[in-house]
């Protein structure tokens, strides 16, 4: 409640001292960056959708411009989250935790009921997936939490924090959506780091996240699919069935030679917006979503790609600065879960389009089609500017 | 700072964290760009490079079929044309069962359903296979906004021919598509190595797709996989886009050729309401056939043929019904009567006779025959006159004009009787001289020779058929008699025909009729031109003598006398354009008062520009059916209002 109290003004003070105006601060830079992503990525979801779309007799617009809607909704929905001072959240925070694990226990049981494996409510036309709002939520439940503990997460706390992240993280695995499912371990990861744990208990961490992977893939504890797509990627044909080999060849190499094969495709320059070979023939399976940055690659070209990487680092980098400008733990927590947040989604998808990481549902932020994921992105960097624009106070 | 005054300060470490946070993320950037560089500049050709790379134990080699080459008109009309079919393909090994039960649900078919159409053996296992053409929009938009939810489910389009509006009125020439059998795969890949010839290939089975199916098929894109032992796929070897096949632009007039057909269908209309030629019933006309040829340099502008086919339904599978339906027919559609049909050609064969009696001196142009009685009698049998009156005291004009047996019969028996000084097959080699007797070489698969008799053919009729009673083993005069009005064993085909006049009007070149103008690659780019081919020169003539067989053909449309005169006296094709011709009347075999209505026409007389025939099926006198439609097609070809086809009745 101090929060509350500072920002209101002391009695008979001067209001120009007293109470500071935070979208002063706003930092522009950064939501202008995010912008430009989200604008270029609705240019790019149309040529990943236009061909089909026009064979099928439905304008070529159509997807592209759902996406420009959810971005356009994204941004006010990054102004509201911004504008409330983030040091309200953590009052709120159990709430907001409590009723994320709600929405992803109901999906659980709702979705097993309709067709085996929704993790999304239904909205009109539209599909909500909790496990979006669930990365939102763990950030903002963890960075509460762990900034109570004043720089020292030690023992049963960091236990606690553990904790706390892995009900979410065995909710939405068991969607089952292993890609959302690893974006909160990666934002845990972040936070705990920042929060103030050991080296040696991060150390013994990290040790034991690759002893649970190996052991994972080496005892079958993954679906069929997801098992699939991990042993295609590192070759382990070992004790596999035929059936598990025959998901290998398609559900993931298949992508990704085909992803590979569009980037590589693009070259220097790219092809030309709209007129990507590959990208036009809809080679790239899932490509307006998850494989999206095969479409850059192709037309926009090595040039291209890595100017849209450096606008992803400019984020990254924006959010790190707010988190080193932030006057309180609470404030570096949420930002370095952001940052844990985007930087896994963004390696994880660009890596997987380009096979140097495993494929997993993970959407390219911004960019991929998608409601939830952009509406959540948005979300996401309106924490951050919140955190800058109110380190005075 | 600000931490002293908060009660939850950072830890002094909190700042070096997050620095180390950054650090790794920018690590893990830069490895993103480098990976990318590496992609774009190195790997022109991808290989495998997932993970730690395995030796490939093999590869597989997957085809993707070209988009077919489209069909024009000489105008650039599509008679064939490509049109973008959206469908939904399932990759079988990415597609999920629960893939495969939404995509159910979506569809409204079952799960078996489903999965049979995924199972389709006819696809081979790297290969999409369709489970839906043409699915609504709302479901191709619902499969690509919900990717994630469908693995292994595409929505896209593939390109599929389809017979235009005008192309319905050309079936025939077009001919089919259908699966390759594996006689065909055998000699097509012998032919063409290079263009990947796959099983369960679609080919051109008939028409110009067959004629043209190496320009038409395009090459397929082939895609080598690298693929370890177990089938697994490690990378793209090799990658080869399709190559669309080119387009064929025919000679054929769209427009005209519509006018043909419909101007045959109602020939066939108004013959079939007219009394039969001896009283019993109607006149059946089963069939017929017009062509249309540019006498200057043998394209054909339009060559129609009825009863046709609907090449749509071989093009898209035909059903076993509508097979049966084609092929039980007595009508037999899927003949090409414009090259397939073989007809006496009655009079209209007189061209070659005419030109034999001039060109080896048995009548002069002035020369006159006695023609009053009406009949002839030769080694004791009567010829009559198929009109039955006598002409009068004619010439050859007047005798073409006429149409006069009895004159022609005079100069068969003539040139028979002057055989030890210009042997015994005059008139066979003028006629081989006009084209009759063999295929004319047009560019189309399955033409009939036709039938010129010859002596050596009576020998060997005789001993192919010994109870034959009309096989006699031996050329009497009477056959050359025959022969020369056009009722001995005389076939033509229409295109043959309409060959032999062309020849006859441009002064004696018989050009190889041509139906491909030119094959264009798919921008426009032409990429191979035909030119007219001479295959002979007629039995020459002097200015003289074919000015007495112009005269002749002239009065046949315009002298009172001539047989074809009511249908064109006083019509612009008549005043302006001078339109000449023949008519003929041929009788058929088992099939009494049921004659071949046969009509050619070539205008104008003189600089003749386009030669049209017509040969109607058991619907009368040449005049009668023949004529009206040859004159329909004339309207079109010189910009007259089109008169619809009556029946002419016979003058007496």
């Amino acid at each position: 409640m101090t929060s509350v109290l500072d920002a209101r003004p002391a009695p008979g003070a001067h209001v120009r001292h007293r109470k500071p105006v935070p979208w002063r601060h706003l930092d522009v830079l950064l939501a202008v960056t995010v912008v430009a992503i989200a604008a270029f990525g609705v240019v790019m979801v149309w040529t990943a959708t236009r061909v089909p779309l026009e064979a099928a007799g439905v304008s070529g617009l159509a997807i592209a411009k759902k996406q420009a809607i959810f971005s356009a909704l994204g941004v006010v929905v990054m102004v509201v989250v911004a504008a409330v001072d983030y040091r309200h959240y953590r009052d709120w925070a159990p709430v907001i935790y409590g009723g994320t694990l709600f929405l992803l226990v109901a999906v659980f049981a709702v979705g097993h009921r309709v067709s085996g494996a929704q993790a999304w409510f239904q909205v009109g036309p539209y599909q909500f997936e909790p496990s979006e709002a669930a990365k939102l939520a763990l950030i903002v439940a963890l960075a509460a939490y762990a900034s109570s503990f004043k720089g020292r997460l030690h023992g049963r706390a960091l236990l606690a924090v553990i904790a706390m992240a892995a009900v979410p993280f065995v909710l939405v695995y068991k969607q089952p959506d292993l890609g959302s499912a690893l974006v909160l371990l990666a934002i845990l990861a972040a936070v705990v780091v920042v929060a103030g744990a050991r080296a040696r208990h991060l150390a013994a961490l990290g040790l034991m996240a690759v002893l649970v992977m190996v052991s994972v893939v080496q005892f079958g504890l993954l679906r069929g699919y997801q098992e699939a797509r991990i042993a295609g990627f590192l070759h382990t044909p070992a004790q596999a069935s035929p059936a598990l080999l025959q998901s290998i060849a398609g559900a993931n190499i298949y992508n990704i030679v085909e992803a590979k094969n569009a980037i590589s495709q693009g070259g220097l320059l790219g092809s030309g917006i709209g007129r990507g070979q590959a990208t036009n023939l809809s080679q790239v399976p899932a490509q307006q979503t998850d494989f999206i940055f095969s479409a850059v690659g192709e037309q926009v070209g090595l040039v291209g790609s890595a100017v849209l990487l450096a606008l992803y680092l400019l984020v990254m980098w924006r959010t790190w600065r707010a988190a080193l400008l932030s006057r309180d733990l609470l404030g570096k927590l949420l930002c370095a879960g952001v940052l844990g947040y985007l930087v896994f989604q963004t390696f994880e998808n660009v890596g997987m389009n380009m096979g140097i990481m495993p494929v997993a549902g993970i959407p390219l932020p911004w960019v991929s089609y998608g409601g939830s994921a952009v509406l959540v992105e948005f979300a996401a960097i309106g924490l951050v500017l919140n955190v800058r624009m109110h380190r005075f106070g | 700072m600000v931490k002293a005054r908060r009660g939850d300060p950072s830890p002094p470490s909190a700042q070096f964290r997050l620095t180390v946070l950054m650090v790794l993320a920018g690590c893990l950037f830069g490895a993103l760009v480098v990976r990318l560089a590496v992609l774009d500049l190195v790997h022109s050709a991808p290989a495998s490079s997932a993970g730690p790379s395995v030796a490939s134990a093999g590869l597989v080699t997957v085809y993707t079929p070209a988009p077919r080459g489209e069909i024009l008109d000489r105008s650039g009309q599509p008679l064939v044309a490509n049109r973008q079919v959206p469908v939904l393909e399932v990759e079988r090994n990415v597609v999920t069962p629960a893939a495969e039960s939404r995509l159910a649900v979506l569809l409204g078919m079952s799960l078996a359903g489903v999965r049979s159409a995924v199972a389709n053996p006819q696809y081979g296992p790297l290969v999409p296979v369709p489970v839906l053409t043409d699915p609504t929009a709302s479901e191709m938009l619902y499969v690509e906004e919900h990717r994630s939810q469908f693995p292994g489910v595409l929505a896209t389009t593939i390109s599929e021919p389809y017979v235009t509006p005008l192309g319905r009125y050309a079936g025939d020439v077009i001919g089919y598509v259908g699966q390759v059998d594996s006689a065909e795969l055998a000699s097509l890949r012998k032919a063409y190595p290079s263009a990947h010839y796959q099983a369960g290939d679609v080919v051109g089975q008939s028409g110009i797709e067959a004629e043209m199916q190496p320009y038409l098929a395009g090459r397929p894109g082939v895609t080598v996989y690298e693929v370890d032992p177990q089938g697994q796929v490690l990378g793209v070897a090799s990658r080869t886009p399709p190559v669309p096949g080119d387009n064929v632009v025919l000679t054929l007039d769209g427009k005209l050729q519509q006018v043909a057909d419909t101007s045959i269908l109602q020939g066939q209309a108004v013959a079939r309401s007219q009394p039969a030629g001896n009283g019993v019933g109607h006149y059946k006309s089963p069939g017929g056939s017009a062509v249309v040829e540019n006498p200057s340099n043998g394209q054909v502008l339009a060559l129609a043929t009825e009863p046709t086919f609907n090449p749509e339904w071989f093009d898209r599978g035909i059903t076993t019904a509508e097979y049966r339906s084609l092929i039980d027919n007595p009508a037999l559609p899927l003949e090409d009567r414009a090259i397939q049909g073989q007809y006496a050609p009655g009079s209209t064969f007189k061209v070659a006779s005419a030109t034999a009696g001039l060109h080896y001196g048995v009548i002069t142009p002035t020369s006159l025959f006695n023609d009053t009685k009406g009949y002839i009698v030769v080694a004791g049998h009567v010829f009559h006159d198929a009109g039955g009156i006598g002409a009068g005291i004619i010439n050859v004009s007047q005798a073409l004009t006429a149409s006069s047996d009895n004159y022609f019969n005079t100069v068969g028996l003539n040139l028979w009787y002057k055989r030890a000084k210009i042997g015994p097959t005059a008139l066979q080699k003028v006629a081989a001289s006009y084209g009759f007797g063999k295929p004319t070489g047009i560019d189309l698969p399955g033409e009939a020779a036709g039938l010129v008799p010859t002596p050596a053919q009576q020998v060997a009729l005789k001993r192919a058929e010994p109870h034959n009673p009309n096989a006699l083993g031996y050329w009497v005069v009477g056959d050359s008699m025959e022969m020369a009005i056009g009722q001995f064993q005389d076939e033509v085909t229409p295109i043959q025909l309409a060959n032999a006049y062309s020849t006859f009007s441009n002064g004696g070149t018989r050009y190889v009729p041509q139906l491909v103008l030119q094959v264009r690659a798919p921008d426009g780019k032409v990429v191979r031109r035909f030119s007219p081919r001479v295959a002979g020169h007629a039995a020459s003539l002097t200015p003289a003598e074919r000015d007495a067989m112009i005269q002749g053909y002239l009065g046949v449309t315009h002298n009172p006398a001539g047989t074809a005169y009511p249908v064109y006296i006083g019509t612009a094709l008549d005043t302006r354009f001078h339109i000449a011709g023949k008519t003929g009347t041929a009788q058929v075999a088992n099939h009494p008062g049921q004659d071949t209505s046969v009509f050619v026409g070539f205008a104008p007389a003189y600089g003749t520009r386009y030669v049209v025939d017509s040969f109607m099926e058991e619907s009368g006198y040449g005049e009668s059916v023949a004529a009206p439609v040859v004159r329909r097609i004339f309207d079109q070809l010189f910009h007259q209002k089109l008169q619809p086809v009556g029946f002419q009745q016979p003058t007496p």
